[in-house]
């Protein structure tokens, strides 16, 4: 059938006839264009955060009002903005979807899916900056989140709605520790946001790989802003998995969200701030740089109608300096610090936990009674040690005390010591403390030290499975329980055989 | 363009208009819009202005020239004076612009370039005009041209306001959906 272009025109417009002059889209024009940034005359009605669109495709967000101008971020680097180009209100600030189908999916800071499964089914759509709980709607945190990492769970204490920082200097092991605890969480019904900020895409690539391998992508959400994108991609991204998490809260669950890392975030914020001429501050930080993590880590919390968010934000610092601005400024921020030790790290102690450095302000109350009961000497006992250590490499002759002191702590360093991507339970690790603390370890060699732990847990659960069960179901070692263990450690202890 | 150059701009426009309270007649309107056009078509002249080499009697000579070209009237002599002696003869192009934004906005006048796939008939015309005058109060005036990159469909555009309905609006949309895909 031959069809003319007139007719296919009158058809179109017969099919557009319908959209009426409703309102009229509130415009102004480009006037400038920088490094992510542009400059838009007009645009007199527009209001802080409102999103932008481009006539070109682009879309930005308002990040700072002037009486002729407003500052626009653009949100994306590969749709180019124009000079004259009209920019157009929306009236809706920046919104991502949220839905149960995200579980398992990779998304970009738009919340856009970015790892080829298709698009994502999404229920709602919900704005990124919200605001946090208030005092009426917060419940106590009075329940143990398992890191599974026998250091932090026994020393440092995470509950369910804390916010624990993890601090160190580059490769100590900061992600592995946070990617430990998402791996814990399987069969845990805890959901897990793992946001990538300003980091390497190779490096992303592994951590999914490795999350795939062990089955914890079905729990987990992952938000990814890498080096390449927009610094408002990367400045956003945490308040994209913030918005997740609270979605996922707002159903009742319990989820854990790991921030890597809040330096690269600040970092991101800082070129932003500059680009906006906002008057630099301490090492070039805006004024304002604290309450960009005060408002993102005040959204967590445990509420009283169900649910928690519990935050785990990573900040890298240089040469041990915690006193560095971001660093300290996050440490008053959250609820303790888990600060792992370069030196620590490079002599093998991994996870390279400084124990004396790290501090749960909360957790203690929502740590599990039967870890709590066997740990209550470990941290004055590693105290101790670590002084005795310094004063003995002064070649001074200790006392017999001393020794033993000296002994039982380098025992606590090596039951401390766990491998990466193998994590405990509380059961397991409430064992480990148990056989530690009675001494039974103050005999063996250091070498043994940790095969003889390992095999005691395993023995236990194997051959007394209701002793095991007892400790599980009511979370807690009784005295009878105690002198119990005492025998089966006894027991054990004359079976063990050191490997070769 | 230049930010400051713009804020600046705006600045000089509004005393101009607040020292000059009454309405400017239309003959005067229509020379700040010749004055805009004038020095956005001669953009070397601008730079000229800005060079401090020149002698500022040879910038007021000059200025003088385009304001008999233009049309300008004397009331807008002190503010040219100003500009001259502030060493912002460069930013004329901008104040006129300028200028004519505000006196628009505060007099409630609004131009719509008015784009179509076709020819508007009168009627149609008529209908547009009402709608916007309906939609926005005040005085409202469209210069209608066509706009074959439309392929079908209007676009009603002003400095403040835009309204599209084409087939290449609805194009641009899906094409941008695919490439965030």
């Amino acid at each position: 059938m031959d069809i003319k272009s007139g007719d296919l025109v009158s058809l179109f417009e017969k099919a557009l006839g319908s959209e009426p002059i409703e309102h009229l889209d509130e415009i102004g024009m480009v006037i400038q264009v920088g490094d992510g940034i542009c400059r838009v005359h007009g645009l007199e009605n527009a209001v802080y955060s409102e999103l932008i669109d481009f006539e070109g495709g682009n879309r930005g967000i308002i990040l700072d009002l002037e009486e002729s101008y407003v500052s626009i971020f653009l949100l994306y680097n590969n749709i180019p903005v124009a000079e004259l180009e009209v920019a157009k209100r929306t009236g809706n600030v920046f919104k991502i979807p949220v839905g149960e189908k995200l579980l398992g999916r990779v998304v970009n800071a738009v919340g856009r899916p970015i790892d080829g499964k298709g698009e994502i089914e999404s229920v709602d759509h919900w704005p990124v900056e919200s605001f946090a709980p208030g005092v009426i709607e917060r419940s106590p945190i009075n329940e143990s989140l398992e890191t599974g990492v026998l250091a932090i769970d026994a020393l440092v204490p995470v509950g369910k709605g804390q916010r624990e920082l993890i601090i160190g200097n580059r490769s100590t092991g900061k992600t592995a520790l946070a990617l430990d605890t998402i791996l814990h969480q399987k069969g845990k019904d805890v959901i897990c946001i793992f946001v990538s900020i300003g980091q390497r895409q190779a490096n992303l690539a592994r951590i999914i790989r490795l999350l795939v391998e062990n089955g914890a992508m079905d729990y987990t959400v992952i938000v990814s802003a890498d080096s390449s994108e927009s610094v408002l991609c990367q400045y956003l991204s945490p308040y994209v998995g913030c918005t997740i998490g609270e979605y996922y809260r707002s159903k009742g669950k319990d989820v854990l969200i790991v921030y890597d890392d809040l330096s690269n975030h600040a970092v991101a914020y800082r070129e932003m701030s500059l680009l906006m001429r906002r008057p630099p501050g301490r090492e070039a930080y805006p004024g304002d740089v604290f309450y960009l993590h005060s408002r993102l880590l005040e959204r967590a919390g445990n509420l009283l109608n169900g649910g928690s968010l519990t935050a785990l934000p990573i900040v890298q610092i240089q040469s041990d300096d915690i006193t560095a601005y971001i660093p300290t400024n996050l440490i008053s921020i959250t609820d303790g610090q888990i600060f792992l030790d370069d030196q620590l790290f490079k002599s093998g102690i991994r996870p390279a936990v400084n124990v004396g450095l790290s501090v749960s302000r909360v957790g203690g109350a929502a740590q599990t009674k039967a870890v709590k009961k066997t740990a209550k000497t470990l941290g004055l006992e590693l105290a101790q040690y670590r002084e005795l250590l310094d004063f003995s490499q002064f070649g001074t002759e200790l006392d017999r005390d001393a020794q033993q002191r000296l002994a039982r702590g380098q025992r606590a360093v090596e039951v401390l010591k766990q491998p990466q991507f193998i994590t405990y339970s509380f059961v397991q690790q409430a064992l480990m403390l148990f056989i530690l603390q009675e001494g039974f370890l103050d005999e063996l060699e250091l070498s043994d030290v940790h095969a003889f732990v390992v095999q005691f847990v395993s023995y236990v659960e194997s051959v007394y499975p209701q002793v095991y069960d007892e400790i599980l179901k009511t979370q807690n070692i009784s005295e009878e329980l105690l002198k119990q263990l005492f025998a089966l450690a006894k027991e054990f202890a004359s079976l063990f055989v050191a490997p070769e | 363009m230049n930010v400051k150059d713009v804020a600046l701009s705006l600045c000089y426009a509004k005393a101009f208009l607040n020292k000059n309270p009454e309405p400017l007649s239309d003959k005067d309107f229509a020379a700040i819009c010749e004055g805009y056009s004038f020095f956005t078509k001669h953009k070397q002249i601008s730079f000229l202005m800005r060079l401090s080499a020149l002698d500022k009697k040879i910038k007021y000579e000059a200025i003088e020239k385009i304001q008999k070209t233009v049309g300008l009237s004397k009331k807008f002599e002190p503010l040219m004076s100003l500009v001259i002696d502030h060493k912002r003869a460069h930013l004329f192009s901008q104040i006129f612009n300028q200028l004519c934004l505000e006196y628009r906005k505060r007099n409630d006048i609004r131009f719509f370039s008015v784009s179509s796939s076709q020819e508007l008939s009168d009627d149609q015309r008529q209908e547009v005009h009402s709608s916007l005058t309906h939609l926005l109060g005040g005085s409202i005036f469209c210069s209608y041209k066509v706009n074959s990159f439309l392929i079908a469909g209007i676009r009603l555009q002003s400095n403040e306001f835009l309204w599209e309905s084409s087939i290449r609006q609805r194009l641009w949309r899906v094409q941008h959906s695919l490439m965030q895909r």
